[in-house]
């Protein structure tokens, strides 16, 4: 018999029910900060009274090394054998799903949703651009992701209100990641 | 009691000083200035004595290039270019006389054909192709154009005259907001490209809401001094520390020779190496998961 948990619905105490003992853990990372990368995990948990299953998420801190994370990336975890710190204790091991840059893992072609993207090519190339247009977006030729990161792609950044004006001098001043 | 003498003194000085005599009454009064003092004296003329000061922002609409993240303006198209449906005449209109020609132009047409015009000509870059205008980089460019003629002078009239169009701006930027949020998530190398070409800049969605307080932006700015003169004062120790490296590793190899001599002369098996430091027990090999699981099952395999 399972023992009954009595479920106390806040973040701090559901991130072990989530988390567990387990050795690998699937998540998706979250925006930078100063400091390391956080990874949220999600997972069903059964609610006894409603007999349903119910999304919780818990967001930890974790060792990244290589500097692998980047936002909206979806990782593979693995628990450290000596823990960092008390909330440091996993350790990125490789990206999984690269966000917007999904290989179909059978054929190993990239694609865009459910289409492959020499397919979409091929469509758009039957119709023939406009005449005397200038050239257009070649998969081939683009540069990989984050070529604009911290210029006009901010996403990597958490966002906020904006609560002060600075002055000109200082790093925050007209800051793009608020708004 | 007490409580009872700070009322009477306020009302009847006279009655009191006779009760208690003239030297009483005067410690009485220096406490209750003292009282009245730390009642006026806020938390804000006590940060802007040490240089920390708040400063509100400016609000701006949604539909502000600050706001909305356009950081080009309008590129109108040519005046003295034929209108949409002129265009399909192409032929006939070049025959046409000079004058005539300047009656179809967009000089005289009104302000939408402009800006179908000025669509059509960002449109050829990004388009996939010459018929596409339903894909999601066609649909942000589409949207782009229409939202920086309202931030022109002439467009910005019309704003302030009709409150629908100010709602139906908003609804614009929200819109190309959500399809740049889902050209992202599906193919990100062309997200980036499309912010090269229109010129936009993407900001992260804000997460934490909520009405901005004197009282909160203070209290985040005292922190953000703390912490630069903490880090300032780490750096500080840091710099003392390392000063002092050479001369306690010079300490350390000596006694840990010492301790290497003195074990071999009692005989004592020795755990110290004057080099490396302490000698410890290697760490047990990893089990594997699979070793974990099928650990009893597996036949001798490595």
């Amino acid at each position: 018999m399972p023992q009954k948990r009595k479920l106390n619905y806040s973040l701090a105490l559901e991130a072990p029910l989530i988390i567990r003992n387990s050795i690998l853990l699937l998540g998706r990372c979250l925006a930078l900060t100063d400091d390391d990368p956080k990874v949220r995990i999600t997972r069903l948990i059964f609610n006894d009274f409603l007999k349903m299953h119910f999304r919780h998420y818990a967001d930890i801190v974790v060792h990244d090394e290589k500097k692998l994370a980047r936002t909206g990336d979806v990782v593979l975890l693995r628990k450290l054998r000596q823990p960092l710190s008390l909330e440091k204790r996993h350790e990125i091991i490789k990206v999984v799903y690269p966000l917007g840059d999904i290989t179909d893992p059978l054929t190993g072609k990239k694609c865009v949703l459910a289409k492959y993207r020499s397919d979409v090519q091929l469509i758009d190339d039957f119709y023939g651009r406009a005449p005397d247009a200038p050239e257009g977006f070649d998969y081939d030729k683009a540069p990989d992701r984050g070529w604009q990161q911290g210029k006009k792609d901010w996403s990597h950044k958490e966002g906020y209100k904006r609560w002060h004006e600075f002055e000109p001098s200082h790093p925050l001043h007209k800051d793009p990641a608020a708004s | 009691m007490h409580k009872n003498l700070l009322c009477a003194a306020t009302s009847s000085a006279a009655l009191i000083s006779n009760a208690l005599g003239s030297a009483s009454y005067k410690t009485l009064l220096q406490g209750m200035s003292a009282l009245s003092l730390q009642q006026t004296r806020g938390l804000r003329d006590d940060l802007k004595a040490r240089g920390i000061e708040w400063r509100e922002p400016k609000k701006y609409k949604k539909y502000h290039p600050e706001i909305s993240g356009d950081l080009e303006a309008f590129k109108a198209a040519d005046i003295s270019g034929p209108t949409h449906k002129m265009t399909y005449a192409h032929a006939e209109f070049e025959q046409s006389s000079p004058e005539v020609q300047r009656l179809l132009s967009l000089e005289f047409a009104h302000n939408n054909e402009l800006i179908k015009m000025s669509k059509l000509d960002i449109l050829r870059e990004t388009q996939r192709h010459q018929y596409d205008s339903g894909s999601l980089a066609a649909k942000i460019t589409n949207l782009t154009v229409s939202i920086r003629y309202h931030q022109t002078e002439k467009g910005y009239e019309k704003l302030l005259r009709y409150s629908e169009r100010r709602v139906h701006l908003e609804h614009l930027v929200d819109r190309r907001k959500k399809y740049l949020v889902r050209l992202r998530r599906i193919d990100y190398k062309r997200f980036e490209w499309l912010l090269e070409k229109l010129n936009l800049l993407y900001k992260p969605r804000v997460l934490k809401g909520g009405p901005i307080y004197r009282y909160d932006s203070l209290r985040k700015l005292v922190s953000m001094r703390c912490e630069k003169l903490r880090k300032a004062k780490l750096a500080a120790y840091k710099a003392k520390l390392d000063a002092q490296k050479e001369s306690f590793e010079a300490e350390k190899k000596s006694t840990l020779e010492w301790i290497k001599e003195t074990e071999e002369k009692l005989g004592i098996p020795v755990t110290v190496d004057p080099e490396t430091g302490m000698i410890e027990a290697p760490l047990p090999p990893r089990v594997t998961i699979a070793k974990r699981i099928f650990g009893p099952y597996l036949v001798n395999k490595e």
